[in-house]
């Protein structure tokens, strides 16, 4: 803790993935207010690991092919649009078992992504930080790249907040008023798959899940308003990302796997605490 | 003299399917402004289909169904609709209000949050149904009546001609259930009623016609209603025996 305070100033390294953490919190805390209320944290497992599709892929075209555009942050834009999509419009319009498809899409999207990195000259490095994140990589680029994607995410997902709800809470009714439900939904669907691309740069695809859903969940067992929820989580996600790099960074461990257990940690808590709390309120 | 306006609701010659068996066939119905029609039948007999299918949400597999001289789904904005709460996550993160207010959406585009106009609206809503007390309440924290109360705000705050409630008095308890066919009662000064129910022996005294549905369709003027139509629309002995408890039930009212 102490060295990581310490390190702060010198190092640019660890400005950026501060800062990657306290920007990341904020679209992290409201589309994962949405997803854990509309339960489908599923899909969201099921994009985030479809990234790796993407950015297995990008990252052969960059190597192999020689394509120095194709940053692994642009593959992963893009998996995972394609993968929310594809996600999205099987559950609105085939009859298909929804769950099905999500977990076929999601081994898919693995199982392409491990060839990819597998024909790649030195694989393994790349796929450990595509599984369980490197913050403490993030380049001044990317930090742009994620800045962009956090404004536009936050922007879309506050100026609709009133209609996401609606949709949310009860689609048929939504469709009744005159709103375009199955957009809207669709609109969840690409904002949850950019937010995962922000999270998989600070916890890694496997991780994703905990951190979109953990502080939304959290924040859901003290208050019952969506607004309310969406603020704490992302206050608590800025606490849980700053608080996992901290601690982290002294003995050397994974910042990913630190910050995930620290928000295991609190849900439990808060759970415990929450149903303590509301036991002695009621009665 | 004005052209007769077009019936609320006109049925003809309707049919429909889920794709093994016909669910609805031969379905004839009008309804006048200001009717207030109960529809009643067995589990499975085709009384939520019906509904569906006023609201546009369910294509006719054969036969026309017009809203107000239109395509339902043309006429939605005129239209309330109040679908059972349990249909509703029960740990959804609203209050009374938020559920309100979304009544209010699809008027074109609205970005950003609510009006102060729209906001009056709501709260008059709820003040309609005596909620107002507990606007900012969590609906998870409410009763079923109360819950049942909010939607039918809901679907009022946008002023509709038509009020179509599906089983709205299924999970409440009876003297819920005589509150909200009061509120009904009133509300039917201002706009037509449809509603569906499997309790057809408690609202019979409120409502003006009932609609049997059982894959067909009978209207009667509640007048009519007798046990022996009762009977012959439930069928089986199972249905008889909740007969006799909604009488039962009845007996204790009086």
């Amino acid at each position: 803790m102490s060295e990581f305070l310490a390190d702060l100033p010198r190092h640019t390294f660890l400005q950026h993935a501060l800062l990657t953490g306290l920007l990341v919190s904020i679209a992290c805390g409201i589309i994962g207010s949405y997803v854990v209320s509309r339960r489908i944290t599923y899909i969201a497992g099921g994009i985030s690991h479809c990234v790796l599709a993407g950015m297995g892929a990008a990252r052969y075209c960059q190597t192999v092919c020689g394509w120095e555009a194709f940053h692994p942050l642009l593959g992963a834009v893009l998996a995972a649009l394609a993968a929310g999509l594809i996600i999205g419009l099987v559950s609105l319009k085939a009859k298909q078992r929804e769950d099905t498809v999500i977990s076929a899409v999601w081994a898919l999207g693995m199982a392409v992504g491990i060839l990819f990195i597998f024909k790649t000259p030195g694989y393994n490095q790349d796929l450990m930080s595509y599984l369980f994140g490197n913050i403490l990589m993030v380049s001044s680029r990317e930090l742009w790249l994620i800045a962009g994607l956090d404004a536009a995410i936050v922007t879309a997902g506050l100026l609709f907040y009133n209609q996401l709800l609606a949709v949310c809470f009860d689609e048929e009714f939504a469709r009744l008023r005159g709103l375009r439900a199955d957009w809207y939904y669709l609109l969840l669907l690409l904002l949850t798959a950019l937010t995962v691309v922000l999270l998989v740069s600070v916890v890694g695809i496997v991780l994703v899940i905990a951190l979109l859903t953990l502080p939304a969940a959290v924040a859901g067992e003290f208050f019952r308003r969506l607004w309310q929820v969406m603020a704490l989580a992302t206050g608590l996600t800025a606490l849980l990302t700053t608080a996992g790099l901290a601690l982290s960074y002294g003995p050397d461990l994974p910042p990913g796997a630190t910050t995930i257990v620290l928000a295991g940690i609190v849900y439990l808590l808060a759970v415990t605490v929450g149903r303590l709390w509301r036991s002695g309120r009621f009665r | 003299m004005q052209e007769t306006p077009a019936p609320v609701v006109a049925m003809d010659n309707v049919s429909f399917s889920y794709g093994d068996g016909p669910v609805l066939v031969d379905i004839h119905l009008a309804i006048e402004d200001r009717d207030y029609l109960c529809v009643v039948g067995p589990n499975g007999g085709g009384k939520t289909t019906l509904l569906k299918l006023m609201l546009g949400l369910l294509k006719p597999a054969g036969g026309r169904v017009q809203v107000f001289g239109q395509a339902p789904e043309r006429v939605r904005s005129r239209i309330g609709y109040v679908p059972q709460y349990t249909t509703l996550d029960p740990l959804f993160p609203v209050s009374a209000f938020d559920v309100v207010l979304m009544g209010l959406l699809g008027r074109g585009l609205q970005i950003g949050p609510f009006r102060k106009a729209d906001r009056e609206a709501a709260a008059a809503a709820l003040d309609k149904l005596e909620l107002l007390p507990l606007l900012s309440r969590p609906f998870s924290a409410m009763s079923g009546g109360q819950r049942q109360r909010v939607l039918i705000a809901r679907a009022l705050v946008s002023n509709p001609e038509l009020l179509l409630l599906d089983e709205p008095t299924s999970h409440v308890d009876a003297a819920i259930e005589t509150e909200l066919f009061e509120i009904l009662k009133q509300l039917n000064r201002e706009m037509s009623i449809v509603l569906v129910t499997h309790d057809l022996g408690f609202v019979s005294k409120y409502v003006k016609r009932v609609a049997c549905v059982n894959r067909r369709l009978a209207v009667h003027p509640t007048s009519e209603i007798t046990g022996e139509m009762i009977q012959e629309i439930y069928g089986s002995d199972i249905h008889m025996v909740r007969h006799d408890e909604v009488a039962a039930k009845r007996g204790c009212h009086v």
